[in-house]
């Protein structure tokens, strides 16, 4: 896997060292996906209580997208590829 | 005609059941192995090679394909029974600009492109065969179902493979009929309560809108 450039710039930048920004998980609103489907992923995916699965996917439909997870960048790119692989419109960036 | 999946038993011997005719079966496993082959177009990604449609669903065998584009006048001209228009292969090329395939292999990251880029270079590939394996194998487990019978049986694994499969079906049937919104999704539906037989995209709305009711059993049931 790739090294993280939160990690570059802990490294390289010396005097300008930021906290350590983690990265999130996002998961966009389409029109496709059941509703019914993205709790049953995010549940049987993270482990998320089926309330929290349900909260979540209220956020994508509504607000048109959600933070499912958070931490380190291979993390994040981890829980991007396999909820990708289930059909869902994720991507990762680093929490601004 | 169709029943959705239910629950079946419990504990180790659970199992999702569903009632099929086989057109229905044929046409659902048709389409698996369209979205498959348009993953990957010349079989390299799965060792079992895809098997030949299965009759009685020829008359669908162009819906991924081609249906984005009904319009062009050559398309027409082949329907017409013209033998003027230029010759189609037999399988296109796989194609990333595909829009299709855009969504079913998103970009991973908005923000970065360079990050985007990495992110593909590390999982495209496995995506894609992890993608057509779950589209081959359920396939299978339709065309596996005795021909006179309506029963589809499926083990918890089978009956995930099957319900992720359906989505990335959806997905591709969702991009060629142009349904980008919520909005879209109403228009479709109506659309498709107006199918007639001449219509491809009616007929391909009513498609659309039967796997969606047939997704729609099997994660209600479905136990995370």
């Amino acid at each position: 896997m790739s090294i993280a450039p939160v990690q570059e710039e802990v490294t390289s930048a010396g005097v300008d060292v930021e906290p350590d920004v983690p990265w999130i998980t996002l998961v966009w609103n389409d029109p496709v996906n059941l509703m019914s489907y993205v709790t049953f992923v995010f549940q049987s995916y993270f482990g998320y209580s089926k309330s929290k699965a349900e909260r979540l996917m209220m956020d994508v439909h509504v607000k048109g997208r959600a933070v499912v997870s958070t931490g380190s960048r291979e993390k994040m790119e981890i829980d991007t590829e396999a909820l990708q692989g289930y059909g869902l419109w994720a991507t990762f960036q680093k929490d601004v | 005609m169709a029943r959705g999946f239910k629950r079946r038993g419990r504990g180790r011997s659970v199992s999702y059941a569903a009632s099929l005719d086989s057109f229905e079966r044929h046409l659902v496993a048709g389409l698996l192995r369209q979205v498959g082959t348009l993953l990957d177009p010349d079989g390299a990604l799965t060792r079992a090679a895809t098997t030949a449609p299965a009759a009685g669903a020829d008359e669908f065998d162009g819906i991924v394909a081609g249906l984005g584009d009904l319009g062009r006048a050559d398309l027409t001209a082949d329907a017409a029974g013209g033998g003027e228009g230029p010759d189609r292969p037999e399988r296109a090329a796989y194609d990333p600009d595909d829009p299709a395939l855009q969504r079913l292999l998103p970009s991973g990251n908005r923000t970065d492109e360079e990050a985007a880029t990495e992110f593909r270079r590390l999982t495209e590939a496995s995506l894609r065969e992890r993608k057509v394996t779950n589209l081959r194998t359920s396939a299978d487990l339709l065309d596996a179902v005795p021909e006179a019978d309506d029963g589809v049986s499926l083990r918890p694994d089978q009956a995930l493979t099957f319900l992720v499969a359906l989505t990335d079906v959806r997905l591709v049937l969702a991009s060629r009929l142009g349904l980008e919104t919520d909005e879209d999704a109403e228009r479709l539906h109506h659309l498709a309560a107006e199918a007639e037989p001449d219509n491809g995209e009616a007929q391909a709305a009513a498609i659309y809108d039967f796997l969606t009711w047939l997704q729609e059993t099997l994660a209600g049931c479905l136990r995370p």
